[in-house]
């Protein structure tokens, strides 16, 4: 599908109950591809704040969300591993 | 064990399943759908009651991963199925998602409700709507599954011969049984196979099978993760003592490096068909030392019980994981 025919769907708000369901799905989505590419990220050698960075976001923050959730086996320096 | 143990120990293998299966298809919190697969992938009453219903752990998998694609489309938005992560070798918590939070405390104090279908009938009406969309894909209707569930009566799978080989000596004894989504003889293959022993097997970072029989294990250290092992501990020797085959085996611990300094200890899993899976009962026991260590022995048994049933707990869930 092209682009701006998605965002005239996502974004139609005449069947709302379908709409909200929609975004709860699509936030589910978007936090798995974000953890995904967290993940791809750090195994790429990217620290924390870089990948901060790119999302816009404090590296505490990015760091608080996802330092227990990414995969174990990922070697991050001075990651808390407790 | 107790009702009350059982449904303890039940609460703990959803939780894990759900964070297990929120792992495995990548979601940053644990959410409704992780937990209605768990329901279907643990043995207790909801699973029993989704199972006669026809729902199986791979048919509530792609109704989940169908409902989403669903709701996407329908909002115009294309996304391409995902790829499921391997898991960790140990699981790490998630955070529950707020709605996920309160199915799973809502009543949790209320020692009537001592299975799992109060939670499978909190999903059903969670407000959302979302497990009854899923039910929906897979053909059933709320109320349908709701009614199910209030007719259910148990129907216990009681083991088909003995836990454990027999013996005479004083052995104390830990058992705690599960279910897994699979065939006896899939549970069995996994569970004989030494080259598969470190799949299921929490405690081991490397096992061989030697000439003898015996398997030559080497336990989880630091490399892997987990805590420093004491010296002397690191080896293991697994040595088979009793098998009949494709239902029972049972293993003896010894530490080579500390000859006659450890008790006795011996592992053993029973496997009984029931409700399209395989009831897996293990049993940890060991004999007493003499001395000293009797008397601390004694004050710390309720302890050590409690340590011997995590242990079990966590070698199940490595079963469970393996299969699923």
């Amino acid at each position: 599908m092209e682009q701006p025919e998605v965002a005239v769907a996502a974004g139609d708000t005449s069947d709302p109950l379908t709409g909200l369901r929609a975004v709860s799905s699509l936030r589910v989505l978007v936090e798995s591809y974000e953890l995904r590419q967290v993940e791809a990220a750090l195994r790429a050698g990217m620290s924390w704040q870089e990948i901060a960075d790119a999302l816009g976001v404090t590296r505490q923050a990015v760091h608080k969300k996802y330092a227990r959730r990414i995969d174990p086996t990922i070697a991050v320096p001075r990651r808390n591993r407790t | 064990m107790s009702r009350l143990t059982d449904a303890v120990v039940l609460s703990q293998q959803i939780v894990v399943t759900a964070t297990e299966e929120a792992y495995r298809v990548g979601h940053a919190e644990l959410e409704l759908d992780d937990l209605l697969v768990a329901l279907t992938a643990v043995g207790g009453p909801a699973g029993d009651v989704l199972r006669s219903l026809g729902v199986t752990v791979d048919r509530a998998r792609s109704a989940v991963a169908q409902v989403h694609a669903d709701r996407l489309a329908r909002a115009g938005v294309p996304a391409p199925p995902a790829q499921p992560r391997t898991l960790p070798r140990t699981g790490g918590g998630l955070p529950w998602s707020p709605r996920a939070d309160r199915v799973l405390t809502a009543g949790q104090w209320d020692l009537r409700l001592v299975d799992d279908r109060r939670i499978l009938r909190d999903l059903v009406r969670e407000p959302s709507g979302f497990v009854a969309e899923v039910l929906a894909v897979l053909g059933l209707d709320a109320e349908g599954v709701l009614t199910a569930l209030d007719a259910w009566v148990p129907t216990a799978t009681a083991p088909s011969g003995a836990l454990f080989s027999p013996d005479p000596r004083p052995w104390r004894t830990v058992t705690r049984r599960g279910w897994v989504p699979a065939a006896p003889a899939e549970v069995w293959s996994l569970v004989t196979d030494p080259a598969r022993r470190t799949a299921w097997d929490p405690w081991y970072s490397a096992v061989e099978e030697r000439a003898d029989g015996v398997l030559a294990a080497t336990l989880v250290g630091e490399a892997e993760g987990a805590k420093p092992v004491p010296p002397g501990f690191e080896r293991q020797e697994v040595v088979p003592v009793a098998r009949e085959e494709g239902r029972l085996v049972e293993w003896e611990l010894r530490r080579p490096d500390r000859p006659g300094g450890a008790p006795v200890q011996r592992l053993a899993v029973a496997l009984t068909p029931s409700g399209g899976g395989t009831r897996v009962d293990l049993t940890v026991r060991w004999l007493g030392v003499g001395g000293w260590r009797a008397v601390v022995g004694l004050l710390l048994r309720p302890v050590a019980r409690l340590a011997w049933g995590q242990m079990l707990l966590a070698k199940h869930a490595g079963i469970a994981r393996a299969l699923r």
